[in-house]
C-alpha cells in the first residue's frame, strides 16, 4: 500500500492563504454589486465601475477593524511614531498632525472684515482660540516632527489682535503643558473632552461679559458644580484611534456632563429636519451614545447635538441671559454650544464647513437675524488656512444696506390659524409665490396659543424647497421670549431657481411635536424687500 | 492593477485562479489572456488599444519575417519596419514629452507644443517582450501561429506591468503545455508572499524616510546619507518584491519566469552589480544591442567604449525620459567601462583588504546613482550630494534625522539583512541539522509570512502610502 507523502509547510501555509481570499472575496462581494448592477444598466461606465469598487474596497471591507487593530499593533511593536496620519505623543496620547505652515490670513482678513461690520452694528465679535493637543511647552511632540499647529494659531490671532478684533486664547489655561494637554483632551481623539469645554464655559463667559459693558452676563449655571457627570469607561475610540486600533493608543473614557438645574430647550437642526425639544438631555444630547459601545461605527463625541451640522438653532425661555447669541464653529463647539444653549435665550450655530450657497454667507445670516453677540471658535489643527472658514464678510454690508433702504412689497398680510391636530407635522403654507433670488422679510406680532401651550418648545417658520423636499431655511422663535418683545421678524433670501419652487411654511409649534397644538400667529405678514 | 492592491488580491487573483483551475486545458490561454487584458484596463481602459496594436504589429510582423525567410533583405526590412512601430509607439508615449519639452526649452520661440501623454503602464516591458519575440523569430524560433497565445506572451499580467522582461524563448513551450502541481502551486504561493512582503513592509515604509529626507526644504549631512540608503533599499525591494510577486504568480500558472534579481547589494563590483540587479533588461540589452554590436569581443579598445557607451545610454533612456535617468545610465557606462579598461576588480580579488575597500566603493557608486536616480532634476541631485559629502554647509545631524532614525530604524536594520543572503544561509545551517531542524526552519518562514501577509493587507485596508517605482517604466 501506497504511504500517502505529508503536506508540506508551504502547502499548508498555501491552503490557508488561499482559504482566507476566499472567504474574503466572498464577504466582500457586498461591495462590487452595486458598482456592476450600475455598470450593467449603463448607469456608469467602465473607469467609473474601477473607482467605485476600490473605493468600497479600501473605505468598508470585511474585518476592517481587525485590520485596524492588526495595523496599529505592528507600529506599536516597530516603534513607530506615527501611524496612518496619528502622531503618538510623548505621553501615549495620539495627535493630528500638522506638518505644514497654513496660509491663516485669507481667514483672518475676512474675520476682521466681518468683526468690523459687525462692530458698526453695535455688535459684539470674539474670536476665541481652542486649545491644541500639542502643548505650547513642546513637550509631547516626537523631535523631529515638524507641527505647526501650535504657530498657525499664534499667526492668527496677532492679525486679529493688530486689527482690533477681540481675542481670547484658550490654549495658555488648558494646554500650555503636557499636564494640561493630558487633563483636558481625549487620548485617542483630537478634540478636548466634555470636562474642558465646560471648565473653558465660564472662561469665555467672563470674556463676553467684558465685551458687554452695560450688561452683565449671569454665569451662575456656567459653575462646574452646576453639572452632573456621567463616567463611561473605556467607551470611546476618537477618531485618530480609529485609525491606528485600540493596540496602538487604547481607548478613551467618556464623561459627559448634565445640568444639575432645571431646564426646557429647543433644538433645531433644519438641513437634517432634526427637532427636538425638553430638558437639556431631550434636547440637546443623542443618548444612543452613552447606551452602547460601538469602538469603530460609533463616534460617541457626538453626544452632544449628533454632529456637526450647518446651522443649529437653541431656544431657551428660561435662560437666564435674555440674548441672541451666533456661534461660529467647527467640532470642537459641540460640547460648548449645548452648554451655552442652557445660557441663551437664543444660540445660532453656524458651522461655515458644512453650509449651502442656498443659505447665504455667513454675514447674511448675521445681518439678517440681528444677534446680540457673535463668538467665532475654532481649533488650530487644520482649519485655521481653510477657505471654508472664510465664507463671510463682504455681503453683510449689502444687507444692512438693503434693509435701510430698500422699498418693500406686502405680499401677505393677517393671522394665521392652526387648528388642533394629531399631526406631528401641522403647519400652514403661506399662498404666496415666493420669487427666486428675492429678500423677504415674515413678521410676526404675537402668538396666541389655545391649546398646548406649555408643551411647545417654540414655533418655527420655514422655508420649503418643493423641488428637494427639504427645508432650505428657517428659524425657531421662542414664543415666550418673542411675546415678550414685540413679536418676531425673521429675514431670509430665496435661493436661485424656479418660481414657485419655494415655499413658506408655518408650522404649529416644533416640527415633529406639533400634535395637540392650536395657536395663531396673529398680524403676521410677509413683505419682499425690492 | 497593481499587485499590491485590494481589488487585485480580494477580486482579480481569487477570480482568475478559481477561474483558471475550473476550465479545461484548452481553454485556460484564453482565459489568462481575457484576464491579463482586464487586469490591464483596470489601470487605463484605452490603453488596452495600445497593447493589443503591439501585439496585432509584431504577430504580423513575425509572421511576415519567418515566411520571407532568415537573413533575407526583404525579412531585415520588414524586421526594422516592426522595430520601427515598436520604438514609435514607446517613442510617442514615453518620450516625445521630454522630447518637446527639452527643445520648446531651447527654441522657445520656435513655437513648438509641448505634448503631454500619458505613459501607459509598463510600456517599455510589453514593448521590450514583443521586439524579443520578433528579433527572436528573425533569428531562427518559430513564429507563434495563434495570436492570443502570443497576445498571452506579451500581456501576461504577472509580468505584464513591471516584468521581468521574458523572453519568448523562455516561455515558448510552457504557453503550450504546463503542467501545475500543488508542491509547484504553493511554492509560487510562497514565493508571492515573500515580494509582497517585501514590497509592503520593507519598500513602502522605508520610501516614506527616502521622501522625508528628498523632499525635505533643509537636510543634514546625516539625514542625506539616511535618505540615501533607504532609497537603495525601497527601491531594491520594491522591484525586486514586485519581480517575486510576478515569479511566483507564474509559477502558480505554471509559468516558470528566470530570476530577476541576486543580492546586488552584495555586488563585489560595478558590473557584478548589474550582473544581479534587473537581470531580464541586462540580458535583454546584452542580447539584442551589446552583442550584435560586437560586445567586447572586439579589436579596438574605442569601439569597446563605443559599444559599452551605447548600451548604457539605452539603459539610462529606458528607465525615463528625464535628465537624471541619462545621466545614471552614462555614470553607470563610465565605471564599467573604467573597470573594463582597468581590469581593476580582478588585480584587487586576491588582496582582501583592497576587495573590501572595493566592494564599499561598488556600494558607494550604486547609492550615489540612486541619488541621482531619485532625484527630481539634475540641481537637485547635484545639491543632493554636496549635502552628503558635506559641502554644502548643513550640520552634521538633526532632530529630522534623530526622528527618522528612530522611526524606521527597525525597518532599516530588517532591510539591511533582507538585502544579503543572511536568511538564506541561516536557512541551510540549520536544515543542515537534520530533517526535523529543516522542516522546523520552514514552518516558522511559511507562518511568518503568512503572519506579515496579514500585516501587509492591514496597510492596504488603512490605504496606507503604497508607491510603485517601476509602475512608470
Amino acid at each position: 500500500m501506497k504511504a500517502k507523502k505529508a503536506w508540506s509547510c508551504a502547502q499548508v501555509m498555501t491552503l490557508c492563504v488561499l482559504l482566507f481570499l476566499l472567504a474574503f472575496l466572498v464577504l466582500n462581494l457586498r461591495l462590487i454589486r452595486g458598482p456592476l448592477a450600475r455598470l450593467v444598466k449603463r448607469e456608469s461606465d467602465f473607469p467609473q465601475f474601477i473607482t467605485e469598487v476600490q473605493t468600497a474596497y479600501t473605505s468598508q471591507p470585511a474585518w476592517k477593524e481587525q485590520f485596524v487593530n492588526l495595523n496599529g499593533l505592528f507600529s506599536r511593536l516597530t516603534g513607530r511614531r506615527v501611524c496612518n496620519d496619528a502622531i503618538l505623543l510623548n505621553n501615549g496620547m495620539l495627535c493630528s498632525p500638522s506638518p505644514e505652515e497654513q496660509y491663516v490670513y485669507w481667514v483672518a482678513d475676512n474675520v476682521v472684515h466681518f468683526a468690523g461690520a459687525l462692530a458698526e452694528e453695535g455688535v459684539p465679535f470674539l474670536y476665541v482660540q481652542a486649545p491644541c493637543k500639542a502643548d505650547l511647552e513642546g513637550q509631547l511632540l516626537p523631535e523631529g516632527v515638524d507641527f505647526y499647529a501650535n504657530a498657525d494659531a499664534d499667526n492668527l490671532l496677532n492679525y486679529l489682535t493688530v486689527n482690533g478684533v477681540f481675542t481670547m486664547d484658550l490654549r495658555p489655561g488648558f494646554s500650555a503643558t503636557a499636564e494640561q494637554v493630558e487633563r483636558n483632551f481625549f487620548r485617542t481623539d483630537h478634540h478636548w473632552t466634555f470636562e474642558a469645554a465646560l471648565r473653558a464655559l465660564p472662561v469665555i463667559l467672563g470674556r463676553m461679559d467684558e465685551l458687554l459693558p452695560d450688561r452683565t452676563l449671569d454665569t451662575a449655571n456656567a459653575a462646574f458644580d452646576q453639572w452632573e457627570a456621567h463616567t463611561l469607561e473605556d467607551w470611546f475610540l476618537g477618531s485618530l484611534g480609529k485609525r491606528t486600533g485600540v493596540c496602538y493608543g487604547g481607548v478613551d473614557d467618556m464623561t459627559y456632563y448634565t445640568p444639575k438645574f432645571e431646564t426646557h430647550i429647543s433644538q433645531a437642526v433644519l438641513n437634517h429636519q432634526m427637532f427636538s425639544a425638553g430638558d437639556f438631555v431631550q434636547a440637546d444630547m443623542r443618548m444612543e451614545y452613552a447606551q452602547r459601545r460601538d469602538y469603530f461605527n460609533d463616534s460617541p463625541y457626538c453626544i452632544y447635538v449628533g454632529g456637526d451640522y450647518p446651522l443649529v438653532q437653541y431656544r431657551n425661555a428660561g435662560a437666564p441671559n435674555k440674548l441672541r447669541l451666533l456661534l461660529i464653529k467647527d467640532s470642537f463647539s459641540l460640547p460648548l454650544q449645548c452648554y451655552l444653549s442652557t445660557l441663551f435665550t437664543e444660540v445660532d450655530v453656524i458651522d461655515p464647513r458644512y453650509t449651502t450657497a442656498g443659505m447665504g454667507s455667513v454675514a447674511q445670516y448675521a445681518a439678517l437675524n440681528q444677534p446680540d453677540f457673535v463668538v467665532m471658535m475654532l481649533n488650530p489643527v487644520g482649519g485655521l488656512g481653510s477657505e471654508e472658514y472664510a465664507a463671510f464678510g463682504t455681503q453683510m454690508e449689502r444687507a444692512r444696506e438693503s434693509a435701510l433702504t430698500g422699498a418693500r412689497t406686502v405680499i401677505f398680510q393677517g393671522d394665521v390659524e392652526l387648528p388642533m391636530s394629531e399631526n406631528a407635522y401641522a403647519y400652514f403654507a403661506v399662498d404666496a409665490a415666493l420669487e427666486p433670488g428675492g429678500r423677504y422679510t415674515f413678521h410676526c406680532g404675537r402668538i396666541t396659543f389655545l391649546e398646548g401651550g406649555a408643551a411647545s418648545g417654540g414655533v418655527m417658520a420655514a422655508l420649503f424647497d418643493k423641488d428637494t423636499e427639504a427645508f432650505v431655511n428657517g428659524r425657531i422663535f421662542d414664543v415666550d421670549f418673542c411675546n415678550g418683545s414685540g413679536g418676531f421678524t425673521w429675514r431670509f433670501d430665496v435661493p436661485e431657481g424656479e418660481a414657485g419652487q419655494f415655499q413658506l411654511l408655518l408650522y404649529a409649534g416644533m416640527p415633529g411635536h406639533t400634535q395637540g397644538i392650536e395657536l395663531t400667529y396673529r398680524s403676521a405678514s410677509l413683505t419682499l424687500e425690492e | 492593477m497593481l499587485f499590491t492592491s485590494m481589488e487585485f488580491l480580494f477580486l482579480f487573483f481569487v477570480i482568475t485562479l478559481g477561474v483558471y483551475f475550473l476550465l479545461p486545458n484548452l481553454l485556460r490561454n484564453y482565459w489568462l489572456f481575457l484576464a491579463s487584458l482586464l487586469f490591464y484596463a483596470w489601470g487605463e481602459p484605452r490603453f488596452v488599444l495600445v497593447m493589443l496594436l503591439s501585439i496585432v504589429v509584431n504577430y504580423l510582423g513575425a509572421l511576415l519575417v519567418e515566411a520571407l525567410g532568415r537573413g533575407t533583405a526583404a525579412s531585415k526590412c520588414l524586421l526594422a519596419l516592426t522595430l520601427c512601430a515598436d520604438l514609435s509607439v514607446l517613442f510617442r508615449y514615453k518620450y516625445m514629452n521630454f522630447v518637446t519639452g527639452t527643445l520648446a526649452g531651447l527654441f522657445p520661440n520656435a513655437g513648438i507644443q509641448v505634448t503631454e501623454f500619458v505613459l501607459p503602464i509598463g510600456i517599455s516591458f510589453f514593448t521590450f517582450q514583443a521586439m524579443s519575440y520578433v528579433i527572436d523569430v528573425y533569428r531562427g524560433t518559430r513564429a507563434q501561429k495563434n495570436i492570443c497565445f502570443l497576445g498571452l506572451y506579451i500581456a501576461l499580467f504577472p509580468q505584464l506591468i513591471a516584468g521581468p522582461i521574458v523572453r519568448y524563448t523562455t516561455i515558448e513551450e510552457q504557453i503550450t503545455s504546463r503542467t501545475v502541481t500543488w508542491e509547484g502551486f504553493s511554492q509560487g504561493m510562497l514565493r508571492f508572499l515573500y515580494g509582497f512582503n517585501k514590497k509592503m513592509l520593507l519598500a513602502n515604509i522605508l520610501s516614506q524616510a527616502a521622501d522625508a529626507a528628498f523632499g525635505a526644504a533643509s537636510l543634514s549631512v546625516a539625514m542625506s546619507w539616511l535618505g540615501a540608503v533607504c532609497y537603495s533599499l525601497q527601491i531594491f525591494f520594491d522591484f525586486s518584491g514586485y519581480s517575486e510577486m510576478a515569479i511566483g504568480l507564474g509559477r502558480m500558472f505554471g509559468f516558470q519566469f528566470l530570476e530577476n534579481f541576486d543580492y546586488p547589494y552584495i555586488s563585489k563590483t560595478v558590473t557584478e552589480f548589474w550582473r544581479r540587479w534587473h537581470i531580464s533588461l541586462g540580458t535583454w540589452f546584452r542580447d539584442y544591442i551589446y552583442f550584435p554590436l560586437g560586445g567586447s569581443r572586439v579589436k579596438s579598445r574605442l569601439r569597446l567604449v563605443f559599444n559599452l557607451s551605447v548600451v548604457w545610454l539605452a539603459t539610462g533612456v529606458w528607465h525615463g525620459a528625464n535628465w537624471t535617468f541619462i545621466l545614471w545610465g552614462v555614470l553607470y557606462g563610465v565605471v564599467i567601462t573604467a573597470e573594463k579598461l582597468t581590469g581593476l576588480p580582478r588585480r584587487v580579488e586576491g588582496h582582501k583588504v583592497c576587495a573590501g575597500l572595493y566592494q564599499a566603493l561598488t556600494l558607494l557608486v550604486v547609492m550615489l546613482g540612486w541619488v541621482v536616480f531619485r532625484s527630481a532634476d539634475l540641481p537637485s541631485a547635484l545639491a543632493y550630494l554636496r549635502t552628503m559629502f558635506g559641502l554644502a554647509g548643513a550640520p552634521a545631524a538633526d532632530a529630522l534625522f534623530r526622528f527618522n532614525l528612530r522611526e524606521y530604524g527597525v525597518f532599516l536594520a530588517m532591510g539591511l539583512l533582507c538585502s544579503t543572503p543572511v536568511w538564506a544561509v541561516l536557512r541551510d545551517r540549520l536544515s543542515a541539522r537534520g530533517r526535523a531542524a529543516a522542516r522546523a526552519c520552514e514552518a516558522a518562514a511559511c507562518a511568518a509570512q503568512f503572519a506579515l501577509f496579514l500585516v501587509g493587507v492591514s496597510a492596504l485596508v488603512m490605504n496606507a502610502h503604497n508607491p510603485f517605482i517601476y509602475f512608470n517604466f
